[in-house]
């Protein structure tokens, strides 16, 4: 329990007055014992004037000592409260100042110390508040500063434009790619950007209606091609700017030009002799170099046979080598793929008439959507399975071709009554240079890799191929690809 | 009377092509490779090329680029005949303003003929 300091003045007061009275008391009886005593005798006026100055002169005194004594009193008491107030203003000064190393003395006894104390506690927790704020302004930065690191250190060039189109960040790599350093670019209008370095045709690609692109190839010199995305970036639905990310991509341009120049050129070696040999043949066959005997012109009808076989083995072999390249092959196209199945059928019509197969096909009941992919790849998956269906089935069958929009997207369905697929070697369908036993028997035309490269064309178009068959009976070939 | 040139440097092709271009009442003159090619185009002025597209020496396409840049040549239909056909080298033949393209093994000399007669007459 602390003595208030209202107590100390109120006690003070008491002693004060208490003291102040006794000595009151103490005079006034004394002077008037002094005065019975001089009454009590002989006086005179002069001996009355002389007490009464001496008992003035002594009150006065007393007076001025009380007076004197209670100043000082006050002026002790008011000294102990005030010196520490002066420290707390002094201490409040400097906390405004941001020195938070000050510690006022505390003495218990007094609501000053409390104050004080209440002053310590006050700075102390505003300590602790400063430390924990660093340490969270710290990790902040740490944060941030892995983030720069990162973006600083990506393979690929990174732009972020503002709002308002102004470029607001360009990491190392785009600065590499792009050919600017960042203090003339940085904080620039995308409108003012064009004049430095490889801006102009960056900006060009990035369209003056800045919408969202994605993988669009840039050629800004012949070793250097760039794949440019281009991203909203969106807080809470509104757009905040425009990260625009430069891939670079001249390695697998420089890979796939020399694929293509292979394929080119292997194709060329392979099919050079062959075409030489058929166009030989089909003159001599047509007389054009005099005339031929039976005998003569029905060998030359067989090798001229065994020649496109070895010539559709080719055609085979580099859709394969193509499609096995994977996606860099693929020209993406929008497409009806119903026109498309009429017109493989229209280039096969002869042939089932030839051979007396009857053609049925069941068109979509409803108008279907564009397909996505590789029009010539899919166009080469539908002539396989029909040409399949075709040669599998013996004169007097019937191949019907179905269409439809189904639940997992388009749907082609190829249905023969031919020879079917023996049970034991239905896992091996899909693999490469895989012919049935019955089939070879049959047909000795068939490369094996029509079935291989159709799955392969369809998977890489996200589509599912499946079948039914059953041998002697008919086999039914289907696939689908989504909208 | 029409005339036809023939760039193509596999022998027999040419000889059997010129044979049968020349049966069919057309005037045939062959070149073995590009730059014989461009030679005779400038010389003979033909009314339609046959162009192979792998050759020694010039390549069909370095031919087409040649021919489109000469005011004279420019106008000259262009027919490929080639043992290959992807889509990337049938696009660059169409931006030089190719009119048809044939694979040789897709192709006997009669449907070559008859390419031949669509554009020409």
């Amino acid at each position: 329990m602390r003595y208030s300091i209202y107590i100390k003045i109120i006690i003070f007061f008491l002693i004060f007055a208490v003291f102040s009275s006794s000595v009151l008391l103490f005079y006034s009886n004394k002077n008037r014992n002094e005065f019975i005593e001089l009454t009590s005798k002989d006086f005179s006026v002069q001996d009355v004037d002389n007490l009464v100055r001496e008992i003035w002169v002594r009150e006065t005194v007393l007076v001025l000592c009380i007076l004197i004594f209670f100043v000082l009193g006050l002026l002790i008491i008011l000294s102990r409260f005030l010196k520490p107030l002066k420290q707390i203003a002094f201490a409040c000064r400097q906390m405004k100042k941001g020195n938070l190393n000050i510690t006022l003395p505390v003495d218990k006894k007094t609501e000053i110390g409390e104050l004080s104390e209440t002053f310590n506690e006050t700075i102390k927790s505003l300590k602790n508040f400063n430390f924990y704020l660093n340490q969270a302004r710290l990790r902040t930065e740490e944060e941030k500063n892995r983030s720069i690191d990162i973006i600083n250190n990506f393979a690929d060039g990174l732009l972020v434009f503002d709002k308002e189109n102004h470029l607001s960040l360009i990491n190392p790599q785009a600065k590499e790619f792009l050919n600017v350093e960042s203090e003339e670019v940085v904080g620039k209008h995308i409108s003012k950007l064009s004049g430095f370095g490889y801006f102009g045709e960056l900006i060009q690609s990035l369209k003056k209606e800045q919408k969202e692109i994605f993988r669009e190839e840039l050629v800004l010199s012949p070793n250097l091609i760039l794949e440019i995305s281009s991203i909203f970036i969106v807080r809470a639905r509104i757009k905040q700017g425009m990260l625009v990310i430069l891939h670079n991509i001249t390695r697998e341009k420089k890979i796939e030009e020399m694929k293509t120049e292979f394929v080119s050129l292997a194709a060329h070696q392979l099919r050079t002799p062959l075409s030489a040999i058929k166009w030989t043949i089909k003159m001599m066959m047509d007389g054009d170099l005099g005339p031929l005997t039976e005998k003569q012109k029905n060998f030359l009808n067989r090798t001229y046979c065994s020649n496109e076989r070895m010539i559709n083995l080719i055609n085979d072999l580099l859709s394969v080598a193509r499609i096995e390249e994977g996606r860099y092959m693929f020209k993406v196209l929008s497409f009806d793929l119903e026109e498309m199945v009429v017109s493989s059928l229209n280039s096969l019509e002869e042939r089932f008439l030839t051979k007396d197969i009857k053609l049925v096909f069941n068109k979509p009941q409803t108008k279907l959507p564009q397909t996505i992919g590789d029009k010539e790849k899919i166009g080469l998956a539908i002539q396989n399975l029909i040409e399949n269906a075709l040669r599998y089935t013996p004169s007097g069958g019937e191949v019907t071709v179905s269409l439809k929009n189904a639940t997992m997207g388009i749907e082609l369905c190829i249905k023969d009554t031919g020879i079917g697929i023996p049970s034991n070697q239905l896992h091996r369908v899909f693999s490469k240079f895989f012919r049935a036993d019955n089939v070879t028997k049959v047909d000795t035309e068939g490369t094996g890799l029509g079935l291989y490269l159709t799955k392969n064309i369809i998977e890489a178009h996200k589509g599912r191929i499946w079948f039914e068959t059953k041998e002697g009976e008919g086999s039914t070939f289907c696939f689908n690809l989504p909208v | 009377m029409k005339k036809v040139l023939i760039i193509e440097d596999e022998q027999i092709l040419l000889t059997l092509l010129v044979r049968k271009l020349k049966e069919e009442g057309y005037e045939a003159m062959g070149a073995y490779d590009g730059e014989e090619g461009m030679k005779k185009v400038r010389e003979f002025m033909p009314d339609l090329v046959l162009l192979d597209i792998v050759m020694p020496r010039k390549d069909g396409f370095t031919v087409m680029e040649e021919m489109q840049a000469d005011e004279k040549l420019k106008n000259i239909p262009v027919v490929i005949i080639s043992n290959s056909g992807q889509e990337v080298e049938l696009d660059k033949a169409r931006e030089l303003g190719v009119k048809d393209w044939l694979i040789k093994t897709e192709f006997d000399p009669k449907e070559v003929i008859e390419k031949v007669k669509k554009q020409i007459g």
